[in-house]
């Protein structure tokens, strides 16, 4: 197994809403206003308003990620992108990412495997691969990149 | 087609290291069969076998293999299975799979499973950090071992 470059997100955050489900079990909800993809063979937007993150936020601050939204390539394709992923820092880099500061991101540990539904046709190809990503959370916005399974 | 700029960007590359070699003992497949929302439902219960790396030994007490096949030909499946670890510990591992039947094409690609995995475990638990790594697998058509990458 070995990672080939597949796509950079680009992604404005919009509202975030936080639900205590429990003492001990945070949901997020933080919604994506807009954003748009490029990559080699594929580029397009985010279809606003379409999805978000969803994560499971612990007291520590590390947690899961659980995404869903959809991509709509240049050409018309659009595709639901839904991802899980991990996110495990220190105690004083998770007190920044929680106040919206920078962190430098190599400081915390934030990986996410999404999969896609993708049409028939040119990228159907999204459907059969796994994909690895890494993300970095910015006061407004995250990019993500993700690499394909090969 | 024009990329973006990625010089100015500092962002971490992930790689792939080997964590753990899984060996699977299975039990007789249930097919569900063709479902009214698409896809034929097959059940594959795991009743036995060993993850064995450097840093987790046990022995796999159970666990299934739920897996659905499209007319596309491509096969998700959901993974779950329930390990004793050598000092005594439970550990669930779980996962999404995809499996492409690339077989009389002209497609070269990895022919089998390939998996997306997440360990819950105990947080008191000296296998605790099993839950704060993403990991990914695969393990060729017709064999019973899977190489779990850890993503680093």
């Amino acid at each position: 197994m070995k990672l080939e470059f597949a796509l950079e997100m680009q992604i404005s955050l919009g509202q975030r809403i936080h639900i205590q489900v429990a003492d001990d079990y945070k949901r997020g909800a933080v919604l994506i206003e807009s954003g748009h993809f490029v990559g080699p063979g594929l580029s397009g937007k985010i279809v606003p308003s379409s999805g978000g993150d969803f994560p499971m936020v612990r007291a520590d601050g590390g947690g899961r990620f659980e995404s869903q939204y959809l991509l709509q390539t240049d050409d018309g394709a659009v595709i639901l992108k839904r991802s899980t992923g991990v996110r495990h820092a220190p105690p004083e880099v998770v007190k920044q990412l929680l106040a919206g500061e920078p962190v430098d991101p190599h400081s915390y540990y934030m990986r996410m495997t999404p999969r896609f539904e993708a049409p028939s046709g040119p990228y159907d190809w999204m459907n059969r691969t796994i994909f690895v990503g890494v993300g970095r959370r910015n006061p407004t916005g995250s990019i993500f990149r993700f690499w394909k399974v090969v | 087609m024009m990329m973006m700029d990625f010089s100015t960007q500092d962002m971490p590359s992930p790689d792939l290291e080997e964590a753990f070699r899984i060996t699977l003992v299975f039990g007789a497949t249930a097919d569900v069969g063709r479902l009214a929302t698409g896809g034929a439902r097959t059940v594959l219960p795991v009743t036995g076998g060993r993850i064995d790396g450097a840093r987790l030994q046990g022995v796999i007490v159970s666990g299934s293999e739920t897996s659905l096949t499209r007319l596309d030909g491509v096969t998700t499946a959901e993974l779950s299975y329930l390990i004793q670890t050598e000092d005594g510990a439970i550990v669930r591992m779980a996962g999404m799979g995809v499996t492409s039947d690339c077989r009389g094409t002209d497609d070269q690609s990895f022919d089998g499973m390939r998996m997306t995995i997440m360990f819950e475990v105990d947080e008191q638990s000296s296998h605790a950090w099993l839950a704060t790594r993403a990991f990914i697998a695969e393990r060729p058509r017709d064999s019973d071992t899977s190489i779990i990458m850890q993503i680093v």
